[in-house]
């Protein structure tokens, strides 16, 4: 009793203290001070804004910042599957048949293509290397498709090939964010953010954007290819274990019920909420989401995220084996996501970086398994998308952040004991797939070396464009104001690639 | 030596004619200030009005030095010519009958007076068009208004439609260089506003050029000011069309480009004059229709939808400003086809429903024929078997059906044959693939799918 009559008149005593002379002085300075701050802020994106996302204002968003929102446009694609090599698979044993450069295998490059050129490793002067792979023609399109691919080669009618695709950046890291931020450094959303961000996801429970890896390794630009940049948090991938359980803590711990559970969250969210109407930062709403989302994800995930159940024949199309880290169980999780209504996902396949230094990496050795582990899973994807009727309006894109050179590759100016390629920038090879695509198409040649474009070169900013184009959006017009100005994916580039539109 | 001089004082009209603009309304305003005794204005009146005269006449023969010496045509310059005349003229009689009669309270005095604001405001208004162009004011109007004026500067021209079957056949001027000028040079090139006095309009007023004389060169096509004006950068004062205007396409820049080089040739078609596939391409119509019905209804109200979602549907338009709905139930596993009425009162607007892995079964058939727009339609992993598919026949505008790891069997798939729209069945993993679907005729595509990657040797092989 007494303990008690002492606590209430603490608490008497604290909330006289909220009214001293002194409390009234600080709250002024804090209050007038955080008036001064809030234009401030609200230009490194916090604060409440009273911006408008698709007809959405962003308060409305806020209790929901993945419910699904109409594009600008009528689209012609709602959900993405992109496949990313890691590494930079090379484009002249795959797709860029350049029988011209077998005449010169193994003569010294000529030193016009070197001038001026700065490569990872090559220094002095290289030798061409003429392709390691035989080459044929495919499908009706006559698409032409080495024999690394058999599986693929079968479905090349399904694909637009971008034969001339460049890019700025000759390592890794700076290229991988190219590719996925449009931007080289850091600090930039990735295409999945803009589009979640954009278009919210049709299945509330499972994240939007959902990030899966193979290859025993993540892309060396770190987790920053599929962060959300300057867009709120919540529209960041969603990376999922690639081994094991794709999400850990599925179950109800023992002794707790999902009821329980309900009550404990909501109960933090509350407090969560609480802190929200206080400091007003959208971060603390992101956390409130992630946490329903957790919740919502038992019911949904453990059903999408199995592949221990899929019939045979699903299998042995794809080549999967459940429980491994594998491409193909990656693409055929892809596959299910998309038919839940998952607006992204993003795969990374690590290990394609054929410099020729050791047996694991060698064009013809390394790089040719790599090859065959994703051949017959992103051609067993795009039939699968492809009857189950989902490809119509699925789009499939498959790259690496940059090529290879035509040249062997001879690091620190010595012969190599394998067959390995450099870094190279001025013409890669891409292929996409599905909704809106022109199936067969081709775009873009490159010189006879397979050097650079010549005709129908693309970049990264118009390869953005296109994909921004075929989800619904103008990407000159898809901005996000941060730090006092509009930012786009696309900066202040990009061309819609019309050669491969439907 | 002296030449310049001429086009100098021409060139300082438009200063001028603001003094008797002044003075000609300083006058007036003495005149008619009101102030009943205005005897003692009357000396300040016979010095304004003197210096209106004055300053008139020295604005009329500026006007004329610029008339002459900038080239413009007569039939441009006539009314501003003859309305500054005759302002001079009525502000000289203004003056000697203020003189005269030195009182203000005359008929006379009055209606002259009148007549000199009109002809002032005319003149002024006449001369601002000359030099701003007609539109000037009225092009800042919100449309509606612009109409009322009868301001056709927003007449609509189609752009360059090219079939892309006929395109040899299509007339290379009038098919595709007049609809560029349409779209890009009309605005300010035509019989009611014609900057430079050039019409691009027609085949004789092409030729016939502007007040420069003409705009194609038969000599050297380069060297024609229509391409030299239309190449020059952006930033060039002499640039066309105008930087804050809109500009060409570089496919349409092309084409004019290369119909100047071969001798701006107005009777032939394009396979005679030599155009390529690729350079008129971009200008075929495309054939693609959309599979979603031309239909416009009220957008539905926002309270409305809310009320949908709150039930479990996800339902969002086919894009912003869409009336036409897309309603899915990927977080409804529970819906039944007893649930559809909800969406009952806005099944006009239905475009895309998605059943998918849902309760729903054959009796859905019977709800769905109001949904008359309904175009893609997905019962994919559900329990249908599809007896009462045809009444989906009665769903005009359904162009996609999925049924894709459903119980539908080849019989009931058939009841679809003669489908006024319907291009597609998608039925992998059905009863129906299995009945050896793939060998019926249908008047669909049906993609029973089932594809299969044999296994190769080359797959067993680790490449050391």
């Amino acid at each position: 009793m007494k303990n008690i009559n002492h606590l209430l008149a603490e608490l008497e005593q604290q909330r006289l203290e909220k009214q001293t002379r002194r409390h009234f002085l600080m709250d002024c300075v804090s209050k007038v001070g955080g008036l001064a701050l809030a234009p401030l802020l609200f230009s490194c994106g916090l604060g409440s804004s009273k911006e408008k996302v698709n007809g959405l204002s962003l308060s409305e968003r806020d209790l929901n910042p993945l419910a699904p929102l109409p594009s600008p446009f009528l689209p012609k694609s709602k959900s993405i599957i992109y496949l990313h090599m890691a590494g930079a698979p090379s484009q002249l044993e795959l797709f860029d048949y350049k029988p011209e450069l077998v005449k010169y295998n193994n003569k010294p490059c000529p030193e016009s293509l070197l001038e001026g050129r700065k490569f990872a490793f090559i220094r002095g002067v290289p030798n061409l290397m003429g392709p390691q792979a035989n080459f044929s023609q495919h499908g009706e399109s006559g698409a032409w498709v080495s024999d690394f691919l058999p599986h693929f080669s079968k479905v090349a009618d399904e694909v637009a090939f971008l034969k001339a695709v460049h890019t700025d950046q000759f390592n890794h890291g700076p290229a991988q964010l190219f590719m996925q931020t449009g931007s080289p450094r850091l600090g930039r959303p990735s295409l999945g953010s803009w589009v979640t961000y954009g278009l919210g996801t049709e299945n509330q429970n499972l994240p939007g954007f959902v990030v899966l890896t193979s290859g025993g390794k993540t892309p060396d630009a770190g987790k920053s290819v599929w962060g959300s940049g300057f867009l709120p948090s919540v529209y960041q991938g969603v990376q999922c274990r690639s081994k094991g359980d794709p999400v850990l803590y599925l179950e109800d711990p023992k002794g707790i019920s999902r009821d329980l559970k309900k009550s404990i969250i909501s109960s933090i969210n509350q407090v969560n909420s609480e802190e929200f109407d206080h400091y007003g930062d959208p971060e603390i709403l992101a956390r409130i989401n992630q946490y329903e989302m957790a919740y919502r994800m038992q019911i949904e995930v453990p059903e999408v995220m199995n592949i221990n159940d899929e019939p045979d024949y699903i299998h042995s199309l794809y080549g999967t084996e459940p429980g491994k880290e594998s491409f193909a169980n990656n693409c055929l999780l892809a596959r299910k996501l998309v038919e839940k209504g998952v607006r992204f996902v993003q795969l990374y396949d690590w290990g394609w970086d054929s410099h020729g230094t050791d047996k694991a990496n060698a064009i013809d050795l390394g790089f040719r398994n790599k090859c065959k582990e994703i051949d017959r899973p992103m051609s067993a994807l795009l039939l699968d998308l492809k009857q189950r009727g989902l490809l119509e309006n699925t789009l499939v894109i498959w790259g690496g952040e940059f090529g290879r050179t035509p040249m062997q590759e001879n690091r620190e100016g010595k012969t190599m004991g394998f067959k390995g390629r450099d870094h190279h920038v001025d013409a890669f090879s891409m292929w996409m797939a599905g909704g809106g695509i022109k199936k067969g198409a081709s775009h873009g040649l490159t010189d006879d070396f397979g050097f650079s474009g010549i005709e129908g070169r693309v970049s990264v900013h118009d390869i953005h464009a296109t994909i921004l184009h075929l989800m619904g959006f103008d990407h000159e017009t898809f901005t996000h104001e941060f730090q006092g100005r509009p930012f786009r994916l696309t900066d202040v580039e990009g061309e819609i690639i019309k050669e491969i539109l439907a | 030596m002296l030449e310049f001089i001429i086009p100098l004082i021409g060139r300082f009209h438009p200063l001028i004619v603001h003094l008797p603009i002044g003075f000609i309304l300083m006058a007036l305003i003495l005149m008619y200030y009101p102030n009943k005794d205005k005897i003692p204005f009357l000396t300040a009146i016979e010095i304004a009005l003197l210096w209106s005269c004055i300053t008139s006449v020295l604005a009329c023969i500026s006007g004329l030095l610029l008339y002459t010496s900038e080239g413009y045509a007569f039939s441009t310059v006539q009314n501003h010519l003859i309305m500054g005349l005759s302002t001079a003229l009525i502000c000289l009689l203004l003056f000697f009958q203020v003189k005269k009669y030195k009182s203000l309270n005359t008929p006379k005095i009055h209606i002259n007076s009148a007549l000199l604001l009109i002809s002032l405001m005319s003149t002024g208004h006449l001369g601002g068009s000359l030099t701003h162009g007609e539109e000037y004011l009225i092009e800042v109007l919100p449309e509606p208004v612009q109409r009322v004026f009868g301001w056709s500067g927003y007449e609509e021209f189609d752009p360059i439609a090219l079939d892309e079957d006929q395109w040899e056949d299509a007339l290379f001027y009038e098919d595709v260089i007049q609809p560029i000028f349409n779209q890009n040079c009309r605005s300010c090139h035509n019989q009611k506003n014609s900057k430079g006095s050039l019409l691009l309009t027609s085949k004789e007023t092409i030729l016939k050029g502007g007040k420069n004389g003409s705009v194609i060169s038969k000599t050297s096509w380069e060297e024609g000011q229509l391409y030299h004006r239309m190449t020059l950068p952006i930033d060039h004062e002499d640039h066309m069309p105008p930087k804050e205007k809109k500009q060409p396409l570089k496919e349409e820049l092309e084409l004019v480009k290369f119909w100047l080089a071969s001798g701006a040739p107005f009777e032939k078609n394009l396979a005679m004059a030599g155009v390529k596939e690729e350079m008129v391409e971009p200008f075929f119509i495309k054939s693609e229709v959309s599979i979603y019905p031309k239909v416009e209804f009220p957008p539905v109200e926002i309270i409305q939808l809310s009320q949908i979602r709150e039930k479990g549907f996800f339902i969002e338009p086919l894009n912003e400003g869409s009336s036409l709905l897309k309603v899915s139930c990927v977080n409804f596993p529970e819906f039944s086809e007893m649930d559809l009425e909800y969406l009952q009162e806005i099944c006009q607007h239905i475009v895309f429903l998605d059943l998918s892995g849902t309760k729903v079964n054959d009796q859905v058939f019977e709800l769905l024929t109001d949904f008359e727009n309904l175009s893609i339609l997905k019962l994919n992993n559900t329990q249908i078997t599809g007896t009462g598919l045809e009444l989906l026949q009665l769903c005009k505008h359904l162009n996609q059906l999925h049924l894709t790891e459903s119980e539908v069997n080849l019989l009931n798939l058939k009841l679809l044959n003669e489908h006024p729209k319907l291009k597609k069945v998608f039925a992998y993993k059905t009863p129906a693939a299995l009945e050896n679907g793939q060998q019926q005729e249908f008047t669909f595509e049906v993609m029973f799918g089932n594809f299969k990657l044999p296994v190769l040797p080359t797959d067993s092989i680790t490449y050391q």
